[in-house]
């Protein structure tokens, strides 16, 4: 017996290709960047806010460090200035974070506690891209731009020129190590599924971000690969500055790129197991 | 209410609060866990500028003790009521506080004095690791006074920095929201309390200023009142500053209040 035509059999698919499927996840993005924008010009006054305090958090970064130098004119081979270069970068990693990634993260035990999520998995759309990405708040740019003038004077100030191949490798690494913290940040997130709360989690997050701001070569080797392997903040901030000064290797950002592609498809699979745990609170 | 009656109430909400606090012991659990990590990263930090030859004005044994002990001190003078209080004025939820014989000042005792029980349970273990993995240069030779006078100043600092953030929460009387001040605030302890940096170590220029602030006396005072051989003076100027910016900052605070009250419109009572 043939099966009966619906309207829905008719209809061609969303996306043919997996190109498609990006550039379809491209421009919904580019839509919430938009909607976010229109919504901070809205809140002006907590923009406003948002700015002030990225700028004690820029003095609140860089304080510790010049502290640190009146002491010593190098630590563990690095010199004030490159460390001033270290924290811009950190700047600029935190403005991303800020500006694209926590507004989501630290909604998503609303999103698991009240049923939220039932609207999200209906969507004809991601829903980890979704959950990930949906929410922005473009005044936390502001740390990307005060975080890349201060990479700028660091790297001026200690006399290094890196040629256009270190920028692009540091950029690759950076990237890289942005992706990783997405994912690192995801995975503790997603054990919402089984328990009540996580919003410590952003705390602690926060807690070991922090180490991000100085190079690892100033904890112990068992701390170091703890930041470079568990918890990546190397990949985010001292590995991309170690290639900027010339201190890098020509294997380090093919590590990053292996290891980002491996922890991003763990991180898929560790979603679609989390999600089958999902009893939707509000049904 | 007689004292009596208040001490009654404020046990009972005690109790209520240790069980609130007891449902998310996991979510505590954590929050001790991300507290202890800044004292250990700074620790190292300072410890590598040593190793790398720079010439301190403390040594390693103040460094380590100093940071070992820090993450307990912190706890102790901690307070968290800003981050609330706004938004129980500006939603309303203080009006049911305003027809009971109680003030809302014993929930907030007792929720503060509650989870920092539950949170010491879980903090002390952490401490205990902390301090035996340096266990060679935690020292810690302080006469008896001196115990005594450490904690007086701690009890002083969370009076303080109990009133400094009441303060702050009283915004929302008059601000649609205080996160900003509250932010602001944060920003600006996280190097001023000596957390990351310990005070001794800022600039002989700065030092000055740095002993005079308020925020020397949630608990840097205290720790240095104990591991530092402060002279006579030190010691006496440090106690009256002390005892002057708690008492100042709850006197503010509770007039602040008295004159938020008078303004508060219960939008949804």
């Amino acid at each position: 017996m043939d099966t009966p035509e619906t309207r829905a059999s008719r209809r061609p698919p969303l996306d043919p290709t997996i190109v498609h499927r990006l550039r379809r996840h491209g421009r919904l993005w580019k839509r919430f960047f938009v909607m976010a924008i229109a919504r901070e010009i809205q809140y002006r006054a907590n923009a406003i806010s948002i700015i002030l305090v990225g700028i004690a958090f820029i003095i609140v970064s860089i304080l510790p460090v010049l502290l640190l130098f009146q002491f010593a004119g190098e630590v563990n081979g690095w010199n004030q200035d490159e460390v001033i270069a270290l924290v811009g970068l950190f700047q600029v990693m935190t403005g991303i974070m800020e500006t694209f990634i926590r507004p989501n993260m630290t909604r998503f035990t609303a999103l698991v506690s009240e049923g939220d999520l039932d609207p999200v998995l209906l969507r004809p759309i991601s829903s980890q891209f979704y959950v990930t990405f949906r929410w922005m708040s473009p005044a936390s740019l502001f740390y990307v731009i005060a975080g890349a003038a201060l990479l700028v004077i660091g790297l001026h100030r200690a006399g290094i020129q890196p040629s256009p191949v270190e920028i692009l490798l540091a950029t690759v690494i950076a990237t890289c190590g942005m992706i990783l913290l997405v994912c690192a940040w995801s995975a503790l997130v997603y054990i919402v599924f089984w328990t009540i709360s996580v919003a410590s989690i952003a705390q602690l997050f926060d807690d070991l971000w922090t180490a991000g701001g100085y190079p690892v070569v100033f904890f112990p080797t068992p701390l170091r690969l703890f930041l470079t392997f568990v918890f990546p903040v190397a990949f985010a901030t001292t590995i991309p500055v170690d290639l900027l000064t010339g201190r890098g290797h020509w294997w380090q950002p093919l590590l990053a790129v292996a290891v980002t592609v491996v922890v991003a498809g763990l991180i898929r699979m560790w979603w679609r197991y989390a999600i089958r745990s999902y009893a939707s609170a509000s049904s | 209410m007689t004292i009596g009656q208040t001490l009654r109430v404020i046990r009972r909400l005690f109790a209520v609060n240790i069980a609130n606090t007891l449902a998310y012991r996991a979510e505590f659990f954590i929050y001790m866990f991300g507290s202890i990590i800044t004292p250990i990263m700074a620790l190292m930090i300072w410890r590598a500028t040593l190793t790398s030859g720079a010439s301190l004005p403390v040594d390693t044994r103040y460094l380590t003790t100093y940071f070992v002990l820090s993450s307990l001190a912190a706890l102790v003078t901690s307070a968290w009521h800003q981050m609330w209080l706004p938004s129980m004025i500006r939603d309303g939820k203080l009006s049911i506080w305003l027809v009971r014989p109680g003030s809302v000042f014993f929930e907030i005792v007792a929720n503060n004095l509650a989870e920092k029980a539950i949170k010491f349970l879980f903090l002390a273990p952490m401490v205990g690791i902390f301090w035996w993995f340096y266990r060679d240069d935690v020292v810690v030779k302080a006469s008896v006074l001196r115990w005594i006078g450490f904690t007086a100043c701690l009890l002083f600092g969370a009076l303080f920095y109990f009133s400094l953030q009441a303060l702050i929460g009283t915004v929302g009387f008059w601000w649609q929201d205080a996160r900003a001040v509250d932010w602001f605030a944060g920003m600006v302890q996280a190097i001023l309390l000596g957390g990351i940096v310990p005070l001794v170590l800022f600039p002989d220029w700065a030092q000055g200023f740095v002993n005079a602030q308020p925020y020397r006396y949630r608990f840097a005072f205290a720790l240095d009142v104990l591991l530092r051989d402060m002279s006579r003076q030190e010691l006496v100027t440090g106690f009256i500053l002390q005892a002057g910016y708690a008492m100042g900052f709850a006197m503010l605070a509770r007039w602040c209040w008295l004159r938020g009250l008078r303004s508060y419109s219960a939008v949804g009572g």
